[in-house]
């Protein structure tokens, strides 16, 4: 699986983009587990006012919003493309 | 009068006639103000048959009632007049501190009449109005007229003005104001230049009165607080202002690339807002009275691309990047320079940049025919360069400056425009995203986005996330999205503050300001009002339900890679629907009962 | 400058704000300027009437606009033009903090204005020297 981060996810991250071995099988374990590995600082931008995953930042899962496919329990493959925006823009 | 002044300045510059009239309440409650109030002068008193570009079209500049208070983001302003690249209404909104300044002086609207002889500009200083000569600055770059018209007014003054391009009459002129802000679309900027003015200087001393304070005061630390506390209003467009849209729309595969023909750009990384953030951004930059301070002040070092200012935004970026074919930011954020400098609208200059590479892959056009330039997708040194001749009307140049729509024609293929109603459409792929297709077909300044951010829910999920690729709730998500849009443009409110509030806390912020209650369901009737009276411009114009249409490339050749891969627009399903939603037939003409009931009839 | 003149006319005339803020297109970058409340004003001392003074146990200068008769001595005086004649109202502006919780320092949205005891102010500029010093040694050692 790859993992692309972007905005203020870089900084937290640390990185671009990230190659994910270990296994998750749906969105919201692979949230749960980045936020584990990432701490406070990845949680802050992950989650809604009252502190539930999900919020206004976006996860895409090979270019379809997860919230198209399942919402948090969206489920994941092994080469799926990940691409998670924290609430950013507009324009 | 509270919130408005009361007060509308005419000058007509054939006869240099100042003449100042009362703002009618009516006018005033129904049609808000900016956007509204300057499109139900302009359809009262400028026929729909005029030349735009002739000394009977009038130019309007209108802040609303809510600009020079401290309502958070709502000092912007329109420019409304009718446009001489589509025909229809103009109504160009901007950002910066020229709209509250008018208020200070004492106007709700500034309406330009007539034609000077010579070139001039004007100076209002308060009561005082004078129109002078402009002769030494005429042909200046905008950064250049901003300060030399400051030396010979006053050095506070703030200042909107044409550039090289406005005075050349390019379809794609632009107005700015503030040096680095923008009234972008339509043409507005070779309106001004037909009437040979160069420039609108103003200084105010005046109050901008309130009704109630202590319930105005209430109202702004609410509005401002919700929007301090939304992450994209709060921070995300802080950290990295609205380029940080390239990344969201090419992972999800609807970002225009090379003239449309694509969905989807490899380098897109290279220059959305990460980059520009981590490379060239100076610091963030709010207009007046905003909290959000989503404007760029940026630079360039490279000495081959070297310059600096405000920008580029998402569109900018988009244009002269991936529907260019272009990776290079630092090539990207010279043309906006470039754009400003001149005074061109940065997306349709981009869009008929793209246009021209297009027809040149498809050996439509030749080095013949463009002076003996090749114009290639990617090539950054040539693009910068048709740009300045776009804005000088040098060569080639001459040709792009009348937009795509009419450059394609020429060469026989007006297909290769991607234009709506000869306005082009920005950066969001309507085969990928199919409300904003809708919102394209149907915005009534032709090609837009804004006037219908369809994004917001399609894309960015708020206030709700509703799928992109489906057509389901689409013509009723418009709609509403417009009719908001409407009012919030008429009330001299930015778009962004809906990244926090809504409809509700307008109303509340109009209401203790002016003294006139408005619910937030009289909001969305004034904008619903200000939509159709657009319209009926419109048809009467000569526009029709045939040109609610998006270019054949998007109905019918799908995206050719990328995550959004095989899809078209399906607008066809969704018009029919969005007309009978609106209380208009099935040609899209409004029926005398909806007109009765906006008091339009 | 909005908030000022709000919270002293309960209108919005940045003309008459006690605090104005100048900014330089080219660059994007502003700089607010404001009453520096000196030791030994200026302003005080021309006074005619009295009617600029010292709180007492403080270092903020008010203006009593009863016994002011506007002869614009004050604005004259002011090294930095903080002193405004207001034509509009016929009145000497001032800058007198909003008896202790100024509305612009409320309303900014970044920060960008604090109003600081003035022993913690300059006690923590030195230790933000002190800092750096501190740092200089420990990479040298």
């Amino acid at each position: 699986m790859i993992i692309r981060y972007f905005a203020m996810l870089r900084n937290v991250t640390r990185q671009n983009e990230q190659a994910w071995n270990a296994p998750v099988s749906s969105v919201r374990e692979l949230l749960e587990e980045l936020c584990r590995v990432y701490g406070t600082e990845f949680r802050q931008w992950m989650v809604d006012e009252n502190g539930n995953l999900g919020g206004l930042s976006i996860v895409l899962v090979n270019g379809t919003d997860y919230r198209h496919l399942g919402g948090l329990d969206a489920p994941l493959q092994a080469d799926d493309v990940v691409a998670i925006f924290p609430p950013v823009a507009g324009g | 009068m509270y919130g408005w002044t009361g007060t509308i300045l005419r000058v007509d510059l054939t006869t240099g006639r100042v003449t100042r009239e009362r703002l009618h309440p009516r006018d005033a409650k129904l049609f808000l103000g900016a956007r509204g109030l300057g499109a139900r002068l302009l359809s009262r008193e400028v026929s729909p048959a005029v030349d735009a570009l002739g000394p009977d079209n009038k130019l309007i500049f209108a802040p609303g009632p809510l600009s020079g208070t401290f309502a958070p983001s709502m000092g912007r302003y329109d420019v409304i007049t009718k446009s001489p690249l589509t025909g229809a209404i103009a109504a160009s909104n901007s950002g910066g501190t020229f709209g509250p300044e008018l208020k200070f002086a004492g106007y709700d609207m500034l309406v330009i009449e007539g034609r000077a002889r010579v070139p001039v500009y004007l100076w209002i200083h308060n009561d005082e109005v004078e129109i002078r000569e402009a002769g030494d600055i005429w042909g200046e770059m905008v950064p250049e007229t901003t300060e030399m018209v400051r030396l010979a007014t006053d050095e506070d003054a703030r200042v909107a003005c044409i550039g090289p391009a406005g005075e050349k009459l390019s379809l794609m002129a632009n107005i700015m104001n503030d040096m680095h802000r923008a009234a972008g679309r339509s043409g507005v900027g070779a309106v001004m230049g037909a009437k040979n003015l160069k420039a609108v200087a103003v200084v105010g001393t005046k109050p901008v009165k309130v009704a109630d304070p202590e319930a105005f005061e209430q109202a702004v630390l609410a509005a401002r607080e919700k929007i301090s506390k939304h992450p994209i209003g709060g921070k995300g467009l802080r950290l990295y202002g609205t380029d940080v849209l390239v990344n969201i729309l090419n992972e999800i595969g609807s970002f225009p690339t090379r003239n449309f023909r694509d969905g989807y750009f490899a380098a897109a990384d290279k220059i959305g807002g990460e980059s520009l953030a981590s490379e060239h951004l100076l610091r963030p930059k709010g207009c007046f009275a905003c909290t959000i301070s989503c404007g760029r002040v940026t630079k360039v070092t490279n000495p081959k691309f070297a310059g600096e200012g405000e920008g580029p935004e998402y569109e900018t970026a988009w244009g002269f990047g991936a529907d260019c074919g272009i990776d290079d930011l630092e090539a990207i954020c010279k043309a906006n320079y470039l754009c400003n400098e001149l005074g061109l609208d940065t997306i349709s200059t981009a869009s008929t940049i793209a246009c021209a590479m297009d027809m040149y892959a498809d050996e439509i056009i030749s080095p013949e025919d463009t002076g003996g330039f090749e114009i290639r997708f990617g090539d950054a040194e040539t693009m910068i360069e048709l740009v300045r001749l776009t804005g000088l009307r040098e060569g080639f140049g001459d040709r792009l400056a009348d937009g795509s729509f009419r450059l394609a024609e020429k060469f026989g293929h007006a297909e290769y425009s991607m234009s709506v109603k000869k306005q082009e459409i920005p950066a969001y792929d309507p085969r990928g995203i199919q409300g904003i297709g809708l919102q394209y077909a149907t915005s009534n300044r032709g090609g837009c986005h804004v006037r219908g951010y369809t994004i917001s829910p399609e894309v960015l999920g708020v206030p709700v996330k509703m799928d992109q690729r489906s057509t389901e709730g689409k013509p009723e998500m418009v709609i509403e999205l417009q009719n908001l849009g409407a009012a919030l443009d008429a009330t001299g409110a930015c778009l962004f503050t809906t990244f926090g509030i809504g409809a509700e806390e307008l109303a509340a912020l109009l209401s203790s300001v002016t003294g006139v209650k408005y619910t937030s369901a009289d909001l969305l009737k004034a904008g619903e009002r200000i939509w159709n009276l657009e319209r009926q411009w419109n048809l009467a114009v000569g526009l029709t339900s045939l040109d609610d249409t998006l270019p054949t490339r998007l109905l019918d050749d799908p995206i050719a890679s990328g995550p959004s891969q095989g899809e078209v627009s399906r607008l066809r399903e969704m018009l029919p629907a969005y007309y009978e939603l609106r209380g208009w037939d099935a040609e899209g003409i409004p029926t005398p009962a909806k007109l009765k009931e906006l008091s339009l009839a | 400058m909005l908030a000022c003149s709000f919270a002293k006319e309960r209108q919005f005339r940045p003309a008459a704000s006690r605090i104005q803020v100048y900014t330089w297109e080219r660059e994007g970058f502003s700089v607010p300027i404001m009453c520096q409340q000196c030791t030994d004003a200026p302003c005080i001392e021309v006074c005619p009437t009295n009617s600029m003074f010292r709180l007492p146990e403080q270092t903020l200068i008010a203006h009593n606009d009863r016994s002011c008769i506007r002869c614009r001595m004050c604005v004259q005086a002011c090294p930095f033009g903080n002193v405004i004649y207001d034509s509009y109202a016929d009145s000497i502006l001032k800058c007198d903090t909003c008896a202790g919780d100024p509305a612009c320092v409320r309303l900014c949205p970044t920060g960008a204005l604090t109003f600081e005891d003035e022993t913690t102010s300059t006690r923590s500029r030195k230790k933000a020297l002190a800092t750096k010093i501190k740092d200089a040694f420990q990479e040298a050692g």
